[in-house]
């Protein structure tokens, strides 16, 4: 349980952090500029502002996870605070899992604030509030935050010099979310030997690659709970995988494996 | 129960090998010196009670848990002032000694632990603004934390003035005195010589004497040291001293000195045989051995 | 058994070099490549990817496996390596079976594993593979690649030079690329003799030394049991039995196999 030690500790450090603030400011710029901008344009519908918010969150949430979790252990090893820290009676899953559970802490009060401000604006001035949706919203914002910011706890471990957790941080980032999806259609056209229409009937391989891809994921599971809206999709796959299921274990797994590895070698390697 | 045990301990990095199949046993109680130049392999052998660093072969043993296997059981026995560390920049004094704490399930006041250590002034400034010896009297602080049976200290003076390591001392005799077993590396041999009840030598990854330091000195051999100045500083004359019964070693000092190291009751042959060859001696001084010269001694040859 | 920590050894340091590794690389980039090609043409088949990749795999293939092979053995004894060796309680068989393992692992290896990628390019997504057909190019392209590893490696048992060790090599291969060339060199000599056919072309028994090479038995092995092909002077209908498919096959195991023996019983006879 002394994880616990840690992760207040870290909090601690972080609150002080000017990451940390800019955490807080992105997430409020973003749960209420969008509204100021909506009501800017004369269009206050709670629809409206959930589906941009959403399509936004796919984007941006991972973005800042591993912007804030890439330097979690990697930072401590370089600066020699690991060393404090373990010479303490603390296991190295400990340090690991204190500055998961510290991060993850802060970007869900980080979501939880934009949310209650957001709320309280949204239901005055928008038509057809919906705090379901909102609470759904951020419940399954944190959940994709706390996804990469497992992966990127993982790399930050696994990795040993901080450039290299930074390239791998986002090199996962843009090969993942970003361009997940045309790394896996180029790889389909390059199959069909570049013959058109490849991509009109994909297998059903790169149709679950894709549909594992952590966007993709949560973009349908975005859609499970808050609908079908004007910017927000449904995913094109199908198949049998296409369920909430298959989605939430893929979005799991894409932060556990590289935890795991990630662990074992911060585990095997000296300090 | 030994408080430290380290059976055929080997670290290799690569083809370097840091520290060469080391066996030592600190005893419960005892504060034990471990003494040698930087690079010597102090620092790994600390890592290796840590976890920080695993063992290529051996074991190491704190209280009978084991380092790696048990090393969260270990460091419960510990408290550690590392090196290579450095504070949370942004958090207080108090906030670490209260990490300390809630690390250790400690409950109490972090102010006595401060007035100890004697930062309770710059309780509530972030710990990025202390200076060295701040930062290394906070760390020993957090090691203080919840009366460990074992205090591992890593260099414990460097970074501080000669009243910071006087107070190191004195700190580290009073948790003695309450039964704690201290274990602390350094390079700097009158701490060690003051304090210690043993020391053991590292030299190139090998443990080159573990002894108290009578013993040391007695093994060493001379045990006294006999400086000679002379009138005529021949090295001819040298071979002369060395003749003598009971002279360990005799070197050119200095332009008019010789000097000798030899037994106690040899000092005056020595000044016989020097006036039997026509050597005026104009003046002499002994001095007992230091710690210094037998960690000459005992390193010399082995390089 | 004490090859082991023989072929251990010489597969670590074999593995470490960089030209090694671009070697390796490229010739199992090559593999695959020749699938990607073959596997373009609608109904890509096993067929299709050994006609692809016929006209560069021997010369590829020579090139390879004489690349590990020729040093494997006059390189340690230049070096003072093999003396150190046999100082060990190893014998000199040992010490051939492990070098001969360790670099045949590689070449195999290699050849292998971008042929599996490359019949697998053919079979996705048009063609079809069928696991007959891809059994016997694999084992008679790797049979082709012992064949001439294992010649390289008796080449390198019989000098103490290096430098005449790569002149020997370079040699086989300058030859294995240039034998196909020869034939109407040969038809010209054995017409001035009198001893061509009526046509003109090469009587059966010549027809079977020039056809002793091995690349060309490769090839012939391919198109025998692979491409199917019954047409032409060793697989037409009227070919003798010697010049067909089944006996390129035991040629070629010869091939493997006499330079493997001569080496070793050459390596044992020598002082070092």
């Amino acid at each position: 349980m002394s994880w616990r030690a840690i992760a207040r500790t870290d909090a601690r450090t972080a609150r002080r952090a000017r990451g940390t603030i800019a955490l807080f400011a992105v997430f409020l710029l973003a749960y209420l500029g969008l509204a100021a901008v909506l009501l800017y344009v004369d269009d206050p519908a709670f629809v409206t502002y959930l589906d941009l918010l959403a399509t936004l969150f796919v984007l941006l949430v991972p973005l800042i996870a591993v912007l804030f979790g890439y330097e979690s252990v990697i930072g401590e090893r370089d600066s020699g605070t690991a060393a404090l820290a373990l010479s303490l009676p603390h296991s190295r899953l400990d340090l690991a899992v204190g500055k998961l559970a510290a991060r993850t802490g802060l970007l869900a009060a980080a979501v939880g604030l934009g949310t209650l401000l957001a709320g309280v604006l949204t239901s005055v001035t928008f038509d057809g509030f919906d705090p379901i949706a909102l609470i759904g919203l951020a419940a399954v914002a944190i959940g994709y935050g706390g996804v990469f910011l497992l992966l990127a706890t993982g790399l930050s471990m696994g990795i040993s010099t901080t450039r290299r957790v930074i390239t791998a941080a986002f090199g996962a980032y843009l090969g993942l979310v970003v361009f997940g999806a045309q790394v896996v259609n180029a790889v389909v056209v390059l199959l069909f030997r570049l013959q058109p229409g490849a991509l009109a009937d994909p297998p059903t391989w790169a149709q679950f690659v894709t549909f594992i891809l952590p966007d993709t994921a949560v973009e349908y599971l975005l859609v499970q709970l808050l609908g079908e809206g004007p910017l927000l999709a449904a995913p094109a796959q199908s198949g049998w995988f296409v369920s909430p299921i298959v989605a939430v274990v893929a979005l799991l797994a894409w932060g556990a494996v590289p935890f795991v590895v990630g662990y074992r070698r911060f585990d095997e390697s000296d300090l | 129960m030994a408080a430290i045990r380290a059976t055929e301990v080997t670290k290799r990095y690569g083809s370097v090998t840091a520290v060469d199949r080391i066996d030592l046993t600190v005893e419960e109680g005892e504060i034990f010196g471990f003494l040698g130049h930087n690079g010597a392999g102090k620092s790994t052998m600390i890592n290796m009670l840590l976890d920080f660093a695993r063992p290529t072969t051996g074991t190491v043993e704190v209280f009978g848990s084991d380092c790696q296997t048990d090393s969260v059981a270990a460091r419960e026995h510990m408290g550690v002032l590392p090196e290579g560390y450095s504070v949370y920049e942004s958090l207080t004094g108090r906030e670490h000694i209260e990490f300390a704490m809630e690390s250790k399930g400690v409950d109490g006041e972090p102010f006595d632990v401060l007035d100890r250590v004697n930062i309770t002034d710059a309780a509530d400034r972030p710990a990025g603004g202390y200076s060295k010896g701040m930062a290394q009297r906070l760390v020993l602080g957090m090691a203080l934390v919840g009366s460990p049976d074992l205090l591992v200290l890593d260099e414990p003076t460097s970074g501080l003035d000669p009243n910071g390591a006087k107070a190191m001392r004195e700190i580290l005799t009073a948790e003695n005195e309450r039964g704690t077993t201290v274990f602390f590396s350094s390079h700097v041999l009158e701490q060690v010589e003051a304090v210690c009840d043993r020391v053991g030598i590292m030299h190139h990854g090998r443990l080159a004497a573990v002894d108290t330091i009578e013993g040391l000195r007695e093994t060493a051999g001379g045990g006294t040291k006999l400086l000679i100045t002379v009138d005529d500083p021949d090295e001819a004359h040298l071979t002369a001293v060395e003749a003598t019964d009971g002279v360990d070693t005799a070197w050119l000092e200095s332009e008019d000195q010789f000097g000798v190291t030899c037994e106690n009751d040899a000092k005056v042959d020595v000044l016989v045989a020097l006036e039997d060859r026509g050597v005026d001696v104009l003046d002499f001084s002994t001095e007992e051995a230091s710690l210094e010269d037998l960690f000459v001694e005992y390193t010399r040859g082995t390089a | 058994m004490s090859w082991r920590p023989i072929a251990r050894r010489e597969f670590a340091t074999l593995v470490d070099g960089r030209s090694v590794k671009i070697a390796i690389a490229l010739v199992a980039f090559i593999f695959a490549v020749g699938g990607y090609a073959a596997g373009a043409s609608p109904r890509g088949t096993m067929v299709t990817y050994a006609r692809r990749l016929s006209g560069i795999t021997p010369l590829l293939i020579t090139a390879f496996a004489l690349l590990f092979g020729y040093r494997a053995i006059v390189g340690d004894r230049a070096a003072g390596r093999l003396t150190l060796l046999l100082t060990l309680p190893h014998s000199r068989r040992d010490v051939l079976v492990g070098k001969f393992v360790a670099r045949g692992a590689v070449v195999v290896g290699s050849i292998l594993a971008g042929a599996l990628v490359g019949a697998w390019l053919v079979s996705y997504p048009f063609g079809t593979v069928d696991g007959g057909e891809l059994l016997v190019y694999l084992s008679a392209t790797l049979l082709f690649a012992l064949a001439l590893f294992a010649l390289a490696l008796a080449l390198s048992t019989l000098t103490v030079s290096p430098r005449r060790a790569t002149v020997g090599a370079f040699g086989v291969v300058v030859a294995v690329a240039f034998w196909s060339n020869l034939r109407g060199l040969f038809a010209l000599a054995l017409d001035s003799l009198g001893l061509t056919t009526a046509t003109g072309g090469l009587p059966d028994w010549a027809l079977f030394v020039y056809g002793l090479e091995p690349s060309l038995l490769y090839d012939r092995i391919l198109a025998s049991f692979v491409v199917g092909r019954e047409t032409g002077p060793f697989l037409g209908p009227d070919a003798p039995w010697y010049l067909g498919g089944e006996t390129a096959v035991v040629l070629l195991l010869a091939w493997f196999a006499l330079p493997l023996v001569g080496g070793y019983l050459r390596f044992r006879g020598t002082d070092l």
